[in-house]
């Protein structure tokens, strides 16, 4: 007992590190709650949120009115379903036009979510156009979809493939060459303020948004670049240079400040928007690179090493890649996904990771130790997306979204994007 | 390190406190904002955040000092305050998406042992009640039946959820050994 005492206040110390020195604090908090002593109790904030409370209640009562009202003699929860914890069981009409193909999904609820999709399907008949169409109500009707940018040439590499929004208003579509925000939640478009020819990625959501991008033009050689905002893409900071020659490959943002970049050869992680990196020793052997990354926490990494020919391994590091261990696959061919711009593998918490076998989802909550199914085993998971430790969207081959409030343990069929044959 | 103020020795500052006596009100409740910093921070994980929530708590333990019963003591009702103001605090929308850091710090002097580690991780992947429970008991030092005043449950219930969060933790553990 004593033992276990003292191994959890030395945790618990641990974690208090970040607290320092409280000296003066007791009287800087007592002076400034005293101030505030003798605000009265009902005052008018008390008498505005008694006013949204009444509104708040009447809006639920419409909206499961509203609700009822439509189930009636429409489509109601869809066989398949793994989990009755996901509102909004229902499915719509198509609402994309055909001949089109899905790109990618975000989300930054599970009401509030956008899809991008292209023209950009074989056989080709003209220049490609990418849109994008969004949802509040989690899938149960979309929005008119919105071009996003001019048209491409079907053999631009570089067109848009990514769809991220950081909160309810600012969201990006960018591909290797153009980048596009809104602002308005996905009602207009603009190309992108930053000067760059390659976009790598842009991730990260609330609080910061990270963009790594490549300033120089092709055939020339220079450091790629990080730069942050932290108004939704309005302005961004001053940019820093990688240290690194390969491009990143893929950014994880964790915390307030923390990324961790993934390149062919290395990982890298900043916690202080970039000025300063430090680089982690990949786990993946010569001649094999790292395929994707996930961390919660930027303590716990989750490595994909792959060697080319989909021969995969996976490696945790519980101590920031001071470390690895090798961890067995579910699957012996390893995850491969679906749809452009999928996401393979994610880490929602500690402990707890998610990957896209092709087939339904794996998940682990030992640190992938051991895994277990989750989700439709017949359905193949196209993009799969995490907006908070339990709240996340995944995409099928069908073209129906698939809801998760639990970390990806139960998926829910919540809406559907169907596209007519060509 | 942590001022306990007790129901017997408090009882005059209580009563001047509730009267609007400050100084007696801060000679009360003052002590107790230390340990309540380091609670909110143990579940928020951002000092400001902490140092805010507290002062909030503070502000409404002035105003419901009358609800303090005689011979109730000041910590644990204080500290209840504190997890209720945290427990507010997390349920926003802005903080569920910026503030997971979980304490996360590069600190590599303080680097613990591989078995230590294993056990952090043991102890991330319990609940937060049963998290707060531990923190309460074993880095506060709170007497089971003020953890349970502070979460708002028995002190058998306290009791048994230290115990079981204890034997998840280490499942050789007897429970007469809390």
């Amino acid at each position: 007992m004593d033992d276990l005492r003292n191994d959890l206040r030395s945790i618990f110390e641990r974690q208090q590190s970040g607290l320092r020195e409280l000296r003066g604090t007791r009287e800087t908090v007592m002076k400034r709650a005293l101030v505030r002593k003798d605000e009265p109790l009902g005052g008018r904030l008390n008498i505005a949120a008694g006013i949204a409370a009444v509104i708040i209640a009447a809006l639920v009562i419409a909206t499961f009115a509203y609700v009822r009202g439509r189930s009636v003699g429409h489509e109601g929860p869809l066989p398949g379903a793994s989990s009755a914890r996901v509102a909004t069981p229902l499915v719509k009409p198509p609402s994309i036009p055909p001949r089109t193909a899905i790109l990618d999904i975000d989300l930054v609820d599970l009401s509030t979510g956008w899809v991008l999709f292209t023209t950009c399907v074989q056989p080709m008949t003209g220049a490609c156009h990418y849109s994008v169409v969004a949802t509040t109500d989690g899938g149960a009707s979309w929005s008119k979809p919105v071009q996003v940018g001019g048209q491409f040439d079907y053999a631009n590499g570089d067109a848009p493939r990514t769809v991220h929004f950081v909160d309810k208003t600012d969201g990006f579509v960018y591909g290797g060459g153009f980048a596009f925000v809104t602002h308005d939640g996905g009602r207009t478009w603009a190309h992108l303020n930053i000067q760059a020819v390659f976009i790598e990625f842009i991730t990260g959501r609330d609080g910061i948004v990270w963009a790594a991008t490549y300033p120089c033009a092709k055939g020339t050689s220079c450091p790629y670049e990080i730069r942050s905002s932290v108004d939704g893409g309005v302005t961004w900071s001053s940019p820093h240079e990688v240290p690194a020659i390969l491009p990143p490959l893929q950014g994880v943002a964790f915390a307030a400040s923390g990324l961790v970049v993934g390149t062919f050869t290395d990982l890298m992680i900043t916690l202080d928007g970039g000025a300063t990196w430090r680089v982690i020793k990949s786990a993946c052997a010569t001649a094999v690179s790292p395929e994707q990354i996930a961390t919660s926490d930027g303590l716990e990494l989750w490595l994909l090493c792959t060697d080319g020919a989909k021969n995969e391994t996976l490696y945790v590091s519980e101590n920031a890649g001071a470390s690895w261990s090798q961890r067995t696959l579910p699957l012996p061919s390893g995850p491969k996904s679906g749809l452009s711009g999928a996401t393979g593998l994610l880490s929602p918490s500690a402990g707890t990771a998610l990957l896209n076998p092709g087939r339904g989802v794996m998940v682990s909550h030992d640190g992938g130790t051991t895994w277990a199914h989750a989700g439709p085993a017949d359905v193949q998971f196209g993009a799969i997306r995490l907006c908070s430790a339990g709240d996340g969207w995944a995409i099928d081959d069908q073209h129906y979204i698939w809801a998760t409030d639990d970390g990806g343990d139960h998926w829910t069929r919540v809406a559907g994007l169907q596209i007519a044959s060509p | 390190m942590v001022h306990v103020v007790s129901a017997e020795a408090g009882r005059s500052l209580h009563e001047r406190a509730v009267a609007g006596d400050e100084v007696a009100f801060e000679a009360l409740v003052g002590p107790l904002v230390e340990p309540g910093i380091r609670l909110a921070y143990s579940m928020l994980g951002d000092r400001t955040e902490a140092e805010d929530a507290v002062q909030e708590a503070v502000t409404r333990a002035w105003r419901k000092l009358g609800q303090l019963r005689a011979g109730m003591p000041v910590r644990p009702w204080f500290l209840a305050i504190v997890v209720n103001q945290c427990r507010n605090i997390r349920r926003t929308r802005w903080f569920r998406f910026v503030r997971t850091s979980d304490n996360f710090r590069f600190d590599r002097g303080v680097e613990p042992g591989v078995e230590r580690i294993d056990l952090a991780r043991a102890l991330a992947r319990r609940s937060e009640t049963d998290r707060q429970a531990l923190f309460l008991y074993f880095y506060l030092d709170l007497p089971v039946d003020e953890v349970g005043v502070a979460l708002g449950i028995s002190a058998a219930a306290a009791k048994g959820r230290i115990y079981r969060a204890c034997h998840r933790l280490r499942p050789d553990l007897a429970e007469e050994d809390l």
